[in-house]
């Protein structure tokens, strides 16, 4: 039976803990790990051809609600304009997402970065813990095992010379 | 004749240890079922993406804030260039989509600190339990050799009593028995001796003829 099954009982629900984190936390770590290939260029640029979309239909039924138009010159520039600046804008929205993502990237990752350097601590800090009893026990069996020699040694030698004052005594006596 | 004192007593766990394992049982049981669940809960959510919702917003803010200008222009029947103008709607979502995808990353990074923080506590209980477990059992090694090596000098120390009381019996006995042998010797020497003389005189009675 254990001397100490308090202690014993503390490292199981530290194990414990860490099995909880390994259920319940390290997913996070993956989804987090998985968003630095997030990117919103396409989502964005997609969206900057909608927004030119609907503000030209958004036009054109204002107009029709107004009953005003614009000549066919002035419609052909303005088409022509605005699929200009439809381009630019499209490409503008990706450039502005691409920059946005690579901040975003950086951001994740240094937040990576401070998760990943704790778990390596707490990883040494374990093995060091671990390594620092394996030591200490260590170095106690070596020092038991050299006393228990010693002892041994001492307890055969006292015999012998027990033995050899007894002879000799004896011995003396015949004489 | 000391009997080197009673023998000592096991050491019960005192009140104060019962309670303070039972309370700590009870706050880790209670931790277990109340706030583990609610930490799941928050890992859970916390990787949950706005992006849509807040592209949304801005592409409303933007719609609107355009309105005032294409009635101008509709009503006026001048042209206008409605991708430029839409352009800044469409900046305000590209915003409000990284806005998303930051709170997303944040709010799980932040599930992690609580995770890192229980394997944290972790990390220390266990140092401090293998650390006690391992005490506990190099004093109980250490305490057996103790034991051992004052059992193994009382052992020396019969062995020597004895060979002393052997040597003080010997040391008294063997001169009795050694004066007892020439004693023996003696009386044996007279003994042949006389044998030899009675002999010789038999013989001179015999060389003259009786």
């Amino acid at each position: 039976m254990s001397q100490t099954p308090l202690a014993d009982q503390l490292a199981r629900i530290s194990r414990d803990e860490f099995n909880r984190y390994l259920q319940d936390f390290r997913p996070v770590e993956g989804q987090v790990i998985d968003s630095l290939n997030n990117s919103t260029v396409g989502k964005s640029m997609d969206a900057a051809q909608g927004d030119a979309i609907r503000a030209r239909e958004s036009l054109a039924r204002m107009r029709e609600r107004y009953g005003t138009t614009v000549t066919d010159a002035q419609a052909v520039g303005e088409s022509r304009q605005n699929s200009l600046s439809g381009a630019l804008g499209t490409l503008s929205a990706g450039n502005n997402a691409y920059l946005a993502d690579r901040d975003n990237r950086e951001q994740t990752l240094a937040g990576l970065m401070n998760t990943g350097q704790i778990i390596r601590q707490q990883a040494l800090g374990n093995w060091t813990s671990a390594a620092g009893s394996e030591t200490q026990r260590a170095n106690t069996n070596l020092a038991n095992s050299s006393a228990y020699k010693q002892q041994k040694d001492a307890a055969r030698q006292s015999n012998v010379a027990t033995g050899v004052a007894t002879a000799a005594t004896i011995a003396a006596a015949m004489i | 004749m000391s009997s080197g004192g009673s023998k000592p007593k096991e050491v019960k766990a005192s009140e104060g240890e019962k309670i303070q394992a039972q309370v700590a049982k009870d706050q880790i049981d209670y931790y277990r079922s109340t706030y583990a669940p609610l930490e799941k809960q928050y890992a859970d959510e916390a990787g949950r993406d706005y992006s849509p919702r807040l592209s949304g917003q801005a592409g409303t803010a933007g719609a609107r804030g355009m309105t005032d200008t294409l009635q101008v222009a509709a009503a006026a029947g001048s042209p206008l260039d409605t991708a430029a103008l839409s352009s800044g709607t469409s900046l305000g979502r590209v915003a409000g989509m990284a806005e998303g995808q930051r709170l997303s990353a944040d709010g799980k990074l932040n599930a992690l600190k609580v995770g890192l923080g229980a394997t944290a506590d972790a990390t220390r209980s266990l140092t401090e339990s293998s650390r006690m477990q391992n005490d506990s059992l190099m004093q109980t090694e250490q305490l057996k050799l103790e034991e051992a090596k004052t059992k193994a000098a009382g052992r020396a120390m019969t062995m020597a009593a004895v060979g002393q009381a052997a040597g003080m019996y010997a040391g008294y006995k063997l001169p009795q028995m050694r004066q007892k042998q020439l004693t023996q010797q003696k009386a044996l020497s007279e003994a042949t001796r006389q044998q030899t003389m009675i002999s010789a005189g038999t013989n001179y009675r015999g060389a003259h003829g009786f």
